[in-house]
């Protein structure tokens, strides 16, 4: 079983996607302002699983507001971000803020979602958005 | 007149952040590999301590540092968005994010790749970028 492990750069945040191999997850290149500011670049696959471990995020809504953008407290890096749809939790990742491995050389396909409807945002994401374990994330109080 | 100075604004995501940095139409920029860099996609426009002010937010700013310390890397509390920074490299100047930049409109911007995995055999290349012109 493939497994993958990333992380912030203080490393206050671990990440991990299980199920699909590096060379089988999508690269995509998000043209919103946030992603191009942050030089993010994102995966998922609807097969693999993604778990964030942290104490020390930051959360941050923007645009709809449906999903929450996960940023390290210390350090700054995005790490990924992750919506409740239907009752689920799903994530993709930055691979660029948690240097993914097997991402090196890869063309991430530039996308744009600008005229998607709520509905459409969700469908899209319970479809190409990893299921995720956010346990950890959850608020403490 | 191609180097003369124009101011241009910029900032974070959410807006918190503000600043402004003095560029002239040619713009020499660096994309770094270093273990930072990589992660927020910093693409680097270095300037004088002159050529740059914050307009808005500094309160909002965290500071991160690691390593030798120098570099005092700063980003927006609130979207994480890093818009600049103190470089060890010019810790007398400032290093602009060129992706956080409102409007590229006007600017010849080129982006070198920037070796910063080797840092100590490279940074001195940068050093004249944040020198005050006479």
């Amino acid at each position: 079983m493939s497994r993958l492990h990333g992380q912030c750069h203080c490393g206050a945040v671990r990440v991990e996607i299980e199920g699909v191999a590096a060379a089988d997850l999508p690269l995509r290149a998000c043209q919103c302002g946030f992603c191009r500011r942050h030089g993010a670049v994102s995966t998922s696959h609807p097969d693999a699983t993604i778990t964030f471990t942290s104490a020390r995020l930051t959360h941050y809504r923007f645009g709809q507001r449906r999903s929450d953008f996960l940023i390290c407290a210390a350090c700054g890096c995005y790490v990924g971000a992750a919506a409740q749809i239907d009752g689920g939790w799903y994530a993709i990742l930055n691979v660029r803020g948690v240097d993914l491995p097997g991402f090196d050389g890869r063309h991430a396909e530039p996308m744009t979602y600008d005229d998607e409807t709520p509905d459409e945002r969700a469908a899209r994401r319970k479809t190409r958005w990893s299921p995720a374990d956010l346990t950890e994330l959850q608020p403490s109080a | 007149v191609s180097d003369t100075l124009t101011w241009r604004a910029g900032g974070c995501h959410c807006g918190a952040v503000r600043f402004e940095v003095a560029l002239s139409q040619h713009v020499e920029a660096q994309s770094c590999n270093c273990s930072m860099c990589r992660k927020v996609g910093f693409v680097h426009v270095i300037v004088p301590e002159s050529r740059f002010r914050i307009t808005a937010g500094a309160d909002r700013l965290t500071e991160y540092t690691f390593n030798t310390r120098v570099a005092k890397h700063l980003f927006c509390s609130v979207c994480g968005v890093k818009s600049f920074y103190r470089p060890r490299s010019n810790p007398d100047g400032w290093s602009v994010n060129a992706n956080c930049l409102d409007d590229l409109a006007g600017l010849d911007m080129a982006v070198e790749p920037f070796d910063g995995q080797n840092w100590e055999q490279n940074a001195a290349s940068l050093a004249h970028l944040s020198e005050e012109s006479a």
